[in-house]
């Protein structure tokens, strides 16, 4: 795209953005004081992710046969180890480095669903709230308000008892935790929005509230979303490793890294190897999401993109 | 007070560049520009968005923006001295004392959490050293009079957002004038405030000036601010300025053809309200400016020399200067 | 029918000023606008002028169906606007259009342009892909940009260039009444003068009326034919714009023109510089709103409203001076 005509805005800079390409141009460019692209986060993820795309190319035993001769094994590189199973062993004799790259699976697809439900709700929620105004938009706040005092993890815990353990309410629990969060900053979002000329404008040529909400906010908030998923991919991941780690996840044998790190608690002394791999897994992936996340949103971010 | 008698040149700039150094290329928002301000007369800044008349201001307050703007070339003299060559512990003692400024928006330039007193105060202390807190708050006072601000004893305990836009203006000029500086840089002071907030404003900035003959560096883009409150006139376009004069001339006998296409442009309130002369095209982008003259491209009297080279500069009369290729002298 | 396409009647815009949300309070009302009656003739322009917070947007807005009027009428070819619902709505919304001040924010950033002035057209079935695609191509040569940049975005035009978009967008319906709200006070003096040749040069080919918003009297000389004074939500004074030029009356319009810094040095006319400020309209002075700050107040100013009379033909002023002419 050339930029034409531009006399009074040459200084602004604009450079090459992936989610200029992925979502919509944008009116200005990123900011000056953008950090450097974090390489190694973006490896981390991609690994992780390639890990839970292909995870029966990839791993050497299944995830899920035991071999109870091969029990408790330390890494292949510690005294006792063998080269068959290069993370050691579990306590029913599963190979960890393959429940490992299932788990991630579990883990992403969590994170996917509780994401796309829980960050969508709060999306729709705070753009009808933030647009429409009034008593709804008092009465839509006051539930996110109520959704933040919420002890989402006994909710979670409820849930399991009378629905049963599965993907289902684990998807549930962990939305109930997001969706509040996403609403709260996607109305701050529209609130600024609706002031804009183009808003007005919008209805004086005879759109509907419906049109207006669709096709002039959604699009402008769509940016900040995106933001907020990445932000908050982390918190799903650990959401959901606590829940399956409180037992409100997926019911085992399905290896998830939180169920990993419960079966590998007992034993923490003699055979550290079986929570602390999972463990170190849940934290590389999310900080790597949080780094990825925080750049992002110094790129993207409305605030920070002012000047 | 300022040392210098009347009619001594208290500020010169010669040659002034400050570029901005992207990673797209230069962009040369200021590329040779000079003037010089005599005690006790306002020249005025004119130019539309872009042609570098806010860039030029503060190059010489030495506060550019981050992100790559510096000035690479020139000489601003400050009483004979040259400001650029200053370090920052010399340029904040000028700042505020020698040289001040007034913003467009009075919204930000004051700080919503501190009193219009506090605000003051800060800028009388760095003068007044070891006064006591009485005698600088009576100095507060007299400076909020000095405005013009109605009941200062009450508004000096207000906070900004207690006051109107106008009111706000008032005060930062208030601030601005406590150092009682040599040269008073005003940067579309009234563009924010109403017509007839503006005349007030105007005519309050020239009694000030009346008082204590300080020189000031008016930019606007309203050639009806420039004709109420200039003594002369420098019109800037793409980062130079092209013609330089005293006010009547420029408005009477505009000789460079930017100059005439653009005040024949404004609407005027007398005469015939017919269609308006508009000037075609865009200014040339920044980062790639011609060799020739950069007006060229819109300019109706453009020849093959015009193309080649920058005009030289051209002495038409009394103090005016245009650059163009057009103009002979007299 | 009479030959007004809008009249406007005693329209009145009382905002309440209130405490708490869900269950709030009335502290008091801000009368933005007070009593506004004024009519525009088809293919004519109307300029409103005054300074901020005298009540022009909102009655400007309020001719735009954006805000309810809290008493008054206003009919556009007589038929009266308030309560239109569904298809009568979006008939009335193809006929009124505006353009607004921002070229900065009247254009929606994630919209091609060519979407955004194919916009009343869609939302009002006005034809297929094709035939609006055309029609699409047709404004943008109208307003002076190239049919092919309607596939760009609005961070690649300049604000003049943004303005003539949303005039194109303004355009499309074929309206009969266009507000323009600050149209070119956001341009360049250079680019400034392009827009309103452009505006008046649409007027001659469409026959399309203009309201024009406007603080700048010189504005609204080059392009209104009457011209309506307002003050702290009150009309003070009306005329068409070339007997208003010529023979000022009311004591506030004659400071407006003293405040246009006429772009001439060494004027020689009376100058009034007003005292103070604009009062706040929460609590606006008695009697006439403008006697705090008159240089010709009387003792009656302040007791007693001046009517808005003729005082020659076409020319009304709200003021005691003129009480016995």
């Amino acid at each position: 795209m050339a930029i034409v005509d531009r006399p009074s805005r040459t200084v602004v800079q604009r450079r090459w953005s992936l989610w200029r390409a992925m979502v919509w141009p944008r009116r200005e460019a990123a900011p000056r004081r953008t950090a450097r692209v974090p390489w190694i986060p973006i490896v981390i993820i991609s690994v992780i992710v390639i890990m839970a795309v292909f995870a029966p190319l990839l791993a050497p035993h299944s995830p899920i046969d035991q071999t109870l001769r091969d029990k408790l094994l330390p890494p292949a590189w510690m005294l006792g180890g063998k080269d068959k199973y290069f993370l050691g062993t579990d306590a029913f004799g599963r190979d960890i480095l393959s429940r490992l790259i299932y788990g991630a699976r579990v883990s992403l697809i969590v994170a996917l669903l509780a994401l796309t439900v829980g960050g969508g709700v709060g999306l729709a929620i705070g753009i009808v709230a933030g647009y429409v105004g009034g008593a709804v938009d008092s009465i839509l706040m006051r539930l996110v308000d109520a959704a933040f005092t919420f002890p989402a993890i006994l909710f979670a815990l409820l849930l399991a008892v009378t629905m049963g353990q599965g993907l289902g309410t684990l998807v549930i629990a962990i939305s109930l935790l997001l969706w509040a969060t996403f609403a709260r900053v996607i109305r701050g979002e529209v609130l600024a929005l609706r002031q804009r000329d183009f808003v007005a404008l919008a209805k004086v040529r005879g759109c509907s509230s419906l049109r207006i909400m669709l096709t002039h906010i959604l699009p402008n908030v769509l940016n900040t979303f995106m933001v907020l998923v990445t932000l908050n991919i982390g918190v799903v991941i650990i959401a959901e490793a606590t829940l399956s780690f409180l037992g409100a996840g997926i019911p085992p044998p399905t290896p998830t890294w939180g169920l990993m790190i419960s079966e590998g608690r007992g034993r923490i002394a003699e055979a550290w190897w079986v929570a602390l791999i999972p463990g170190i897994a849940i934290t590389l992936l999310v900080l790597s999401v949080n780094l990825f996340g925080d750049w992002l949103r110094d790129r993207l971010d409305p605030r920070l993109r002012q000047l | 007070m300022s040392d210098t008698p009347p009619g001594d040149t208290v500020l010169e700039v010669r040659d002034l560049h400050t570029h901005f150094f992207l990673r797209r290329g230069v962009v040369k928002a200021v590329d040779g520009v000079s003037f010089s301000l005599k005690r006790g007369e306002v020249l005025g800044l004119v130019g539309e968005s872009g042609c570098g008349k806010s860039l030029t201001a503060l190059s010489l307050m030495r506060l550019l923006p981050k992100g790559g703007a510096r000035t690479i070339k020139g000489e601003v003299l400050l009483g004979g001295e040259n400001i650029l060559q200053h370090t920052p512990a010399e340029m904040r003692e000028i700042r505020g004392r020698r040289i001040s400024m007034v913003l467009q928006d009075p919204q930000t330039s004051l700080n919503p959490v501190f009193s219009v007193g506090d605000q003051l105060r800060e800028a009388i202390e760095r003068r007044r050293k070891g006064a006591s807190l009485s005698e600088i708050m009576k100095e507060a006072v007299a400076a909020l009079r000095r405005v013009e601000i109605a009941a200062p004893e009450q508004r000096i305990g207000q906070y900004p957002h207690q006051m109107s836009g106008g009111m706000k203006q008032r005060v930062v000029g208030a601030i601005a004038i406590s150092g009682e500086p040599e040269v008073l840089i005003a940067d579309e002071p009234t563009t924010a405030l109403d017509v007839t907030i503006q005349l007030q404003y105007l005519k309050l900035l020239k009694r000030l000036q009346a008082e204590n003959g300080m020189a000031i560096l008016f930019i606007t883009h309203d050639f009806g601010v420039v004709g109420r409150m200039c003594d002369r006139v420098a019109v800037m376009y793409a980062g130079r300025i092209v013609e330089c004069g005293p006010v009547k001339q420029i408005f009477e006998a505009p000789q460079h053809p930017y100059t005439r296409a653009l005040i024949a442009s404004v609407p005027k309130m007398t005469g015939p309200a017919g269609r308006l002369t508009t000037i075609e095209g865009q200014p040339p982008s920044l980062m790639d400016l011609p060799v020739g003259c950069r007006f060229a491209s819109r300019c109706a009297l453009v020849e093959q020399r015009c193309l080649d080279a920058y005009p030289r500069s051209v002495r038409v009369g009394d103090a005016h200067t245009a650059d163009c290729w057009k103009v002979s002298p007299p | 029918m009479s030959d007004q396409l809008l009249r406007v009647e005693g329209l009145k815009k009382h905002f309440a000023f209130t405490k708490g949300i869900l269950f709030s309070r009335t502290l008091g009302h801000v009368k933005a606008v007070d009593d506004v009656s004024f009519d525009i003739k088809a293919g004519e322009t109307l300029g409103l002028v005054g300074e901020s917070g005298c009540g022009k947007t909102t009655t400007s807005r309020m001719i735009l169906n954006l805000e309810e009027p809290t008493e008054g009428r206003i009919l556009l070819e007589d038929e009266p606007i308030s309560g239109l619902q569904g298809d009568a709505l979006k008939a009335y919304r193809a006929k009124v259009q505006a353009v607004f001040q921002d070229p900065w924010s009247s254009l929606n950033p994630r919209m091609k342009v060519g979407r955004t002035i194919a916009e009343s057209l869609i939302v009002n079935g006005w034809g297929d892909k094709e035939k609006i695609a055309g029609r699409v191509r047709e404004l943008l040569l109208q307003v002076g940009l190239r049919p092919e940049q309607a596939e760009q975005y609005p961070h690649e035009f300049s604000g003049g260039q943004r303005q003539r978009v949303a005039l194109a967008a303004a355009l499309a319906s074929r309206p009969k009444l266009i507000v323009l709200d600050e149209p070119v006070s956001a341009l360049d003096v250079s680019i400034r003068a392009q827009m309103m040749n452009l505006l008046k040069d649409i007027q001659a080919q469409d026959n399309v009326a203009y309201l024009l918003v406007a603080h700048d009297l010189a504005t609204v000389r080059h392009m209104a034919d009457h011209t309506v004074v307002m003050y702290l939500g009150k009309i003070v004074e009306k005329a068409p714009t070339e007997q208003l030029f010529a023979d000022v009356r009311h004591p506030y319009t004659k400071a407006l023109f003293s405040a246009v810094l006429v772009a001439w040095p060494g004027r020689s006319e009376e100058e009034i510089e007003l005292r103070g400020e604009v009062p706040s309209p929460l609590n606006p002075p008695a009697g006439c709103h403008f006697h705090t700050r008159c240089p010709y107040v009387m003792p009656r100013c302040s007791q007693q409203e001046p009517a808005l009379r003729e005082v020659s033909p076409g020319h009304a002023v709200a003021c005691h001076l003129f009480d016995n002419a």
